[in-house]
């Protein structure tokens, strides 16, 4: 994780010590126990965890979507300017939501929406944004309704509201997930090429380590709102250095272990409302020791660029 | 893609169609119920104290002996006219008393349903912007009050504080004694522009401020209460949340983005709520002296004057149909789900 060594790698965003917590009236919940992350120019990051671990609850905070009640506590450098933790990345990123058939508003045509967002009434320039999404005949479609698209055109219709705010990065919150499986594919091949083509970085939020691998640079996982472990893709899904994740790639159905039982994790991600003294997987971890609940874990080196959190790592020097 | 013209003209004609087709269903079903009524039109017609001989010069006078279906077709063909029948207690023709009755009524309704949307869906979105602050829980405890307030209740208040108290207000009526104007559409308001006579103008709205306000309190609460909700409903929904990412102005996405979905369903309830409040505008109508269709009605009702009963209930029904079917033209308008088929 080099860091100020020069403005070639000055990180493009870096997150300090993250902490978002709820107030229901029931009490407080805890859904990000003080996380830390760098995302680098045209880098696509994956985000895996289960549901609850966090993921999205991170970077909807930093993108001003925690309700009001919500403690945000932490750091926000882009480009190595300090930034508002909870809302002022809205200024530069751009949000792709999980059910692309409930992110375009019914009653707009697709022209009037981009219209909104581009702040231009320039047919070429709206089509433009259309083409750049994939979309084929962008001109006709300006004037379509978002109910005669199909999955796969909406989603793209969305990816072009994105780049209609011209972001510096896009936040894509599970964006295959409510797709079918040519067509997560084709969008996950058009988020690559918006990286490669225009050099925008992206955060893949995903529990699917299939999208994940596809894409994706450096994947972050996240467990009970802590980074369980972080580092190149390869290197993570191949050597993964943390039972959570070796216990999370075991859960996936693969061509060769067909007819085998699937490895579920054993018990319950922990509850937001308890304090965790040690590792939040402690007590789901076959490779359970005492000192696992002593303290919190820091992050060990792997090798270079990929740590992990967990005593079991042998840290090399 | 887009909607084209001819599918459009083509779902309009059969809209009409249809509700031509529910007018008929009506008129047939009074027709029918008031030959099955157990009493002798004729004998009602000719008065208590009737010879047999008068009574019998009646029912052949108003074609009565005749074949029950040849005078369906007779007053089909009397309604196509414009010829309603007479009242049995006034021996007036009812069209005519209808064309005076009628824009009386329908100048309240249409001017509290106006108050009431004009108020009401400014009031529902600011609620529903404010959640559960304190202007939400001022404009939620108003529209509580407008919508269970009784109406003879709100009505005699105004009238002691407005009217009695003070003297800002007129008591009752639709104008002063010597105001006078022609009036080709029997909507005041309306015809004193169109005349010209601006103290005619001022004299009907003096007049017009107490009702309308009474009785535009519930139909105000109800948009209120139903704005808000559709608009929370809204508000919370996946592409507000991507408007506001980004960073669409508050403002646009609150009263573009926001309200247009939030009216479709309120509007069907809005456009009801006009309908009803023309049937049940009698109570505001008795408290002012207001000479509309709910008086007329009522005294029918009391004088069980047939002919006008049938005429003043077929009256109701076509401005139900007419009003159903504006909204399904609006609804389809505004929505492009809805399907022209």
């Amino acid at each position: 994780m080099g860091r100020d060594d020069g403005r070639a790698s000055t990180p493009l965003l870096r997150v300090e010590d993250l902490h978002v917590t709820f107030n229901p009236p029931t009490g407080p919940v805890r859904a990000v126990r003080g996380v830390s992350l760098e995302l680098r120019p045209g880098e696509i990051l994956g985000v895996a965890g289960e549901s609850g671990c966090g993921k999205s609850v991170l970077f909807r905070t930093l993108l001003g979507l925690a309700p009001a009640s919500a403690s945000v506590r932490g750091e926000l450098h882009f480009e190595g300017w300090p930034m508002a933790i909870d809302g002022s990345l809205q200024a530069v990123a751009a949000l792709i939501q999980q059910n692309p058939g409930a992110a375009l508003n019914p009653v707009f045509t697709i022209g009037q929406q981009l219209r909104l967002v581009a702040g231009s009434d320039d047919p070429v320039v709206l089509g433009d944004l259309l083409a750049r999404a994939g979309l084929p005949e962008p001109r006709r479609l300006l004037g379509a309704y978002p109910h005669e698209f199909s999955g796969g055109m909406l989603q793209r219709a969305v990816i072009a509201m994105a780049l209609a705010t011209r972001p510096r990065l896009m936040i894509a919150d599970e964006p295959t997930t409510a797709l079918d499986v040519t067509t997560q594919a084709q969008v996950l091949d058009l988020i690559d090429e918006l990286r490669r083509r225009d050099g925008l970085a992206v955060v893949l939020i995903s529990h699917d380590v299939g999208v994940i691998r596809r894409i994706c640079d450096r994947v972050l996982v996240l467990y009970a709102g802590r980074v369980a472990e972080t580092g190149a893709t390869g290197q993570v899904l191949e050597n993964p250095g943390h039972p959570y994740t070796r216990a999370l790639l075991a859960a996936i159905p693969r061509p060769e272990t067909a007819g085998v039982d699937l490895a579920a994790i054993a018990g319950m991600v922990p509850d937001g409302r308890e304090p965790i003294a040690g590792c939040a997987f402690a007590p789901r971890c076959a490779h359970f020791r005492a000192e696992c609940e002593a303290t919190i874990p820091a992050l060990r080196l792997v090798q270079s660029g990929h740590f992990a959190a967990c005593v079991l790592v042998e840290e090399s020097p | 893609m887009s909607r084209g013209s001819r599918r459009w003209a083509g779902y309009l004609l059969r809209r009409v169609f249809t509700s031509l087709l529910v007018i008929l269903g009506v008129v047939t079903i009074t027709f029918v119920v008031s030959r099955l009524v157990p009493s002798d039109p004729a004998s009602l017609y000719a008065g208590a104290r009737a010879r047999p001989e008068q009574v019998e010069q009646v029912r052949a006078d108003l074609n009565l002996d005749a074949p029950v279906l040849s005078q369906y077709v007779g007053y089909l063909g009397d309604l196509a006219r414009g010829d309603m029948g007479i009242s049995f207690a006034t021996k007036r023709p009812i069209a005519e008393d209808l064309r005076r009755f009628l824009p009386a009524t329908l100048e309240l309704a249409l001017s509290a349903t106006a108050l009431a949307v004009l108020l009401g869906v400014p009031a529902g979105v600011m609620a529903a912007s404010r959640h559960r602050r304190l202007s939400d829980t001022g404009i939620r405890l108003l529209a509580v009050t407008g919508v269970s307030m009784p109406v003879f209740w709100s009505a005699l208040i105004l009238q002691l504080v407005f009217a009695a108290e003070l003297g800002w207000l007129p008591l009752a009526g639709r104008t002063e004694a010597t105001t006078v104007f022609a009036q080709p559409t029997g909507m005041f308001v309306i015809d004193s522009l169109v005349a010209g006579d601006w103290g005619g103008f001022v004299d009907v709205s003096r007049h017009l401020v107490m009702p309308v306000v009474v009785m535009a309190a519930f139909p105000l609460g109800l948009t209120i209460r139903l704005v808000r909700g559709t608009m929370l409903e809204v508000l919370g929904s996946d592409y507000i949340e991507a408007a506001t990412v980004a960073r669409i102005p508050r403002r646009t996405v609150l009263w573009r983005l926001a309200l247009k979905n939030a009216l479709l369903p309120a509007l069907t309830v809005l456009g009801l709520t006009f309908a009803y409040s023309i049937s049940s505008a009698f109570l505001v109508e008795a408290v002012f002296g207001w000479p509309g269709l709910g008086k007329y009605l009522t005294d029918a009702i009391v004088r069980v004057d047939f002919p006008v009963i049938t005429a003043a209930a077929l009256a109701i029904t076509v401005i139900y149909v007419l009003v159903n079917l504006a909204l399904d033209l609006l609804q389809a308008r505004l929505d492009p789900r809805v399907e022209l088929a």
